[in-house]
């Protein structure tokens, strides 16, 4: 009816090829399109099983024996050189400036995948730490096992990696690893997870008023079926992305090259040089949990430990609150000026919380000025390529942490000779 | 769901180009088509693809009825029903919150704060429904006016509106255009070659360089007292970024089009190398302007009535058109500056005010009467576009240079790009590509390239969807 439109020139030029060399070009843009489309999602099932988030879960197969409780096993950890922090950077070289050596060691792993030796005859667990990685060890030895030795006693260890404050502590209360319970309990908390509105949320009587779970409680019939809701159109769109191996490298790439040419860091490290301790790494989600630090949140967390402390001592344990100190909260010196005002409120929240807790009578361990204090005359007490704290941060903490602990223990007696 | 989102180049676009083309017998494609951009428009929300639905079958009904009375009066019925009824909606969804906020104000203004208000429903606007609107209305008018036939079929008609390529963001096509396409569309090698490069490069104009530049723009409108050296270079960001972004969309939406077998119209024309005003609106959303000077320009006696009228009219249509934009006082104001400079053309028999001199000097002039409207546009209020002028003319100091992002080389460098682009380069219409084995290597770098910078930042949404 019309004068047909004004059509791209592409398409004219495209029109006056010869019609067989076109279709291949077509073809083999299309092919190599769609293999690349086929590896993506063969990836996305053999890598990151993405089917398994949505399919009904296979049923377990039938236990028709009983298989004795396993015992603790030693396991070896080799050496390494690097850790969390420089696995985050993407270029060999630069890496290979913050990587430290971590040695070789054996590590006793209870049955429950905890790192604890087993007990001697007519030894008990005198106390016990929950919480999170800074309880473990890249070094030679973990927190509990430090104090152990410090104080003469056997410590137990319940911590994991990113369990935050309160997973392992849950499952401490719900089901306690030992009966009785060890009467004294350390709990781990990082000053990274001071946060008001995030201890405001625990339903901490509930915990205790819970009873254990039973032991593998079979599946109910409902969850044997698609879940449709991971095949809804949103959940599509944010977790096709998260689940391609095109994305990653590409993450890895782009990261890099921002890095080699713009000298910018990757999203979640930061590199510095510490005046006295030369390449240092810094995790940069830390830094921008501090940016939201506040020294009022003090009250509303520690009412809530003063909560669990009640609820614990109705059980006849002592709650000790270990208030574990960031690297970045202790070599301000290496940090850009920007980012060094924005962590002192976070410095405060921890000295208010320690000041709280104490007035309500909750004995409190708090590393951070001794920390201070070993920093400035030249002791670096956390590694170069890690958050986590060395050995000498670890021994250091367990010494402060005795000198609590010892006030609760009754002395042993004494020879009389 | 966007063009350039994981979702869509590695999910929804294999299922709906290997449904057409292997899966789906010929006569089914249009079907085919039909369910395909449903599930592309519903992936959004799918409430509103019955909304899309309405609207397609009052247009097709009101189409038949025009098409087959014979009575003038019946066809002005049919034909009002399908106007009201396009416009109501389109008013209702998007135009209902401005109108109850300006009426409360002129109620409290005349009756004192106790004066009664309407309720604010806070709607949330469909993707598209400007676009799709217009271009089901125009279906209408043009049985209306004898300038179309009826459609063959409701799927045809279904097919032309709902049609994903450019139900969201156009370009905006009409029925007489697709009439033949719908009824029988050839798929050669050459529309798929085109097709695929016309895509590829519209990806890259938006992921490469659109969004490339947008955290300086978004770093430069955020302040809220920008100094000189802040609010000029944003300003500059903002009007290459809307460029790219939508003519890279256009691009894309005409590219998918060929790859399916329809041939779309050309959006843009290098609007940046225009002389005057008159030549920008000839060269910028051509679908768009084209609409509003047949459907609304003509009807309201285009330059029939004399010189005073004709200015009028222009800047009329002008200020509508920037209400079609968004319901915001800022688009009215965005419409109205473009209004009164195609008036002022006008007067000059359509010649730029600094036609004497240049043409550079001419280019540049437009192009800064256009970037300076575009402050209305990417302001969110009226007031912070006001700060953001106080901010160009420098009562806010010279300020610091804007540093949205940690790696804030890359921006400047894009900016740089972008405007060389813009002034220097063809348009990817005029791109006369030979499909060679050297063209489809660069096509697949720059396609990696751009899954790769989609997949390391979010997919931005296009700026041209809020519309």
């Amino acid at each position: 009816m019309n004068a047909p439109p004004r059509q791209p020139t592409l398409l004219e030029t495209f029109g006056q090829s010869p019609p067989k060399p076109l279709r291949c070009w077509v073809c083999l843009f299309a092919a190599v399109w769609l293999l690349w489309i086929a590896a993506d999602w063969t990836c996305r099932c053999a890598l990151f099983h993405w089917h398994r988030t949505w399919l009904p879960p296979k049923p377990a197969a039938a236990t028709t024996t009983s298989t004795p409780p396993p015992s603790p096993t030693l396991r070896h950890i080799p050496a390494q050189h690097g850790a969390g922090l420089t696995s985050m950077i993407p270029v060999p070289w630069i890496r290979k400036q913050y990587e430290e050596y971590h040695p070789p060691r054996d590590e006793w792993v209870d049955p429950d995948g905890y790192p604890n030796a087993p007990l001697a005859e007519g030894e008990t667990w005198q106390a016990a730490v929950v919480g999170d990685s800074f309880m473990l060890s890249l070094g030679q030895k973990p927190f509990a096992e430090v104090l152990g030795e410090i104080g003469g006693i056997r410590v137990l260890t319940r911590a994991r990696g990113a369990a935050g404050p309160f997973l392992e502590l849950k499952k401490y209360v719900a089901n306690p690893p030992v009966s009785p319970p060890p009467p004294i309990l350390i709990w781990n908390l990082t000053a990274r997870e001071l946060n008001a509105a995030f201890f405001r949320r625990q339903p901490v009587d509930f915990w205790f008023a819970s009873h254990p779970s039973p032991p593998s409680a079979p599946l109910p019939s409902a969850v044997r079926s698609i879940d449709w809701t991971r095949l809804r159109p949103d959940t599509l769109t944010s977790t096709l992305p998260q689940t391609s191996l095109t994305a990653y490298f590409a993450r890895k790439a782009w990261t890099a090259t921002r890095l080699l040419l713009f000298r910018t860091w990757p999203h979640d490290v930061l590199g510095a040089d510490a005046p006295q301790y030369g390449p240092i790494l810094f995790y940069r989600e830390n830094l921008r949990y501090f940016a939201q630090s506040n020294p009022a949140d003090a009250k509303p967390i520690a009412s809530v430990v003063a909560r669990v402390s009640e609820r614990l001592r109705e059980r006849g344990i002592t709650l000790i609150v270990l208030l574990v100190p960031e690297k970045e909260q202790l070599h301000l010196d290496a940090l850009p000026p920007d980012l060094c005002r924005a962590i002192t409120p976070s410095l405060d929240l921890l000295a208010a919380l320690a000041a709280d807790l104490r007035a309500r009578g909750i004995p409190t361990v708090t590393p951070l000025p001794s920390f201070q204090t070993a920093t400035a005359s030249g002791t670096r007490l956390y590694w170069r390529d890690d958050t986590h704290w060395n050995d000498i941060g670890i021994h250091i903490a367990a010494e402060i942490a005795w000198r609590e602990i010892a006030l609760l223990i009754p002395p042993r007696p004494t020879a009389p000779w | 769901m966007l063009f350039n989102s994981y979702t869509f180049l590695f999910f929804l676009l294999p299922l709906i180009l290997g449904g057409y083309y292997l899966l789906v017998p010929r006569r089914w494609r249009s079907a085919w088509l039909v369910l395909c951009s449903y599930v592309f428009y519903g992936w959004w929300d799918w409430r509103f693809c019955g909304l899309l639905l309405l609207t397609t079958t009052i247009d097709y009904i009101a189409g038949g009825h025009v098409a087959a009375s014979a009575f003038p009066a019946s066809r002005r019925r049919w034909l009002a029903l399908s106007v009201c009824c396009d416009l109501g909606i389109l008013g209702f969804f998007k135009y209902f919150d401005l109108g109850a906020e300006t009426a409360n104000a002129l109620a409290r203004t005349l009756f004192g704060p106790g004066a009664p208000a309407l309720p604010l429903l806070h709607l949330v606007l469909p993707v598209g429904i400007s676009f799709y609107t217009f271009q089901s209305m125009s279906y209408t008018i043009d049985i209306y006016r004898g300038q179309a036939r009826p459609a063959r079929s409701f799927l045809d008609f279904a097919c032309y509106v709902s049609l994903f390529p450019q139900l969201v963001a156009g370009p905006i096509v009409r029925y007489r255009d697709m009439d033949d396409q719908l009824r029988a569309r050839t798929h050669t090698a050459a529309k798929a070659g085109a097709g695929i490069a016309l895509f590829v490069l519209g990806l890259s104009k938006k992921v490469l360089v659109a969004d490339a530049v947008a955290p300086l723009a978004d770093a430069a409108f955020t302040q809220t007292t920008p100094g000189l050296a802040a609010a000029w270079p944003g300003l500059l960001a903002y009007t290459l970024q809307i460029y790219f972004d939508f003519s890279g969309y256009s691009d894309m939406a005409v590219g998918l089009g060929l790859l399916l077998g329809f041939r779309f119209p050309q959006n843009f024309d290098s609007p940046y190398k225009a002389v005057s005003i008159t030549d920008f609106w000839r060269r910028w959303h051509i679908s768009l302007s084209t609409w509003l000077r047949d459907y609304l320009y003509i009807p309201l006696g285009g330059n029939r009535r004399g010189p005073a009228r004709t200015y009028f009219n222009l800047w009329l249509t002008m200020l509508l058109g920037g209400l079609w934009h968004g319901a915001d006082w800022t688009f009215l104001a965005w419409g109205a500056w473009h209004g009164a400079w195609l008036a002022l053309e006008r007067m000059r028999g359509k010649r730029s005010l600094a036609t004497a001199l240049p043409v550079p000097v001419q280019t540049a002039w437009t192009f800064l009467l256009v970037a300076l409207g575009w402050v209305f546009f990417r302001a969110p209020t009226f007031a912070a576009a006001l700060r953001y002028f106080a901010g160009l003319a420098g009562c806010n100091g010279a300020g610091a240079l804007p540093a949205p992002t940690e790696t804030t080389a890359l921006p400047w460098m894009a900016l740089a790009f972008a405007a060389v682009l813009a002034f220097r380069a063809p348009n990817t219409w005029q791109l006369a590509l030979r499909p060679t084995w050297r063209l489809a290597a660069a096509l697949g770098c720059l396609f990696a390239l751009c899954v790769a910078t989609i997949l390391v930042n979010s997919s931005s949404p296009f700026l041209y969807f809020q519309f």
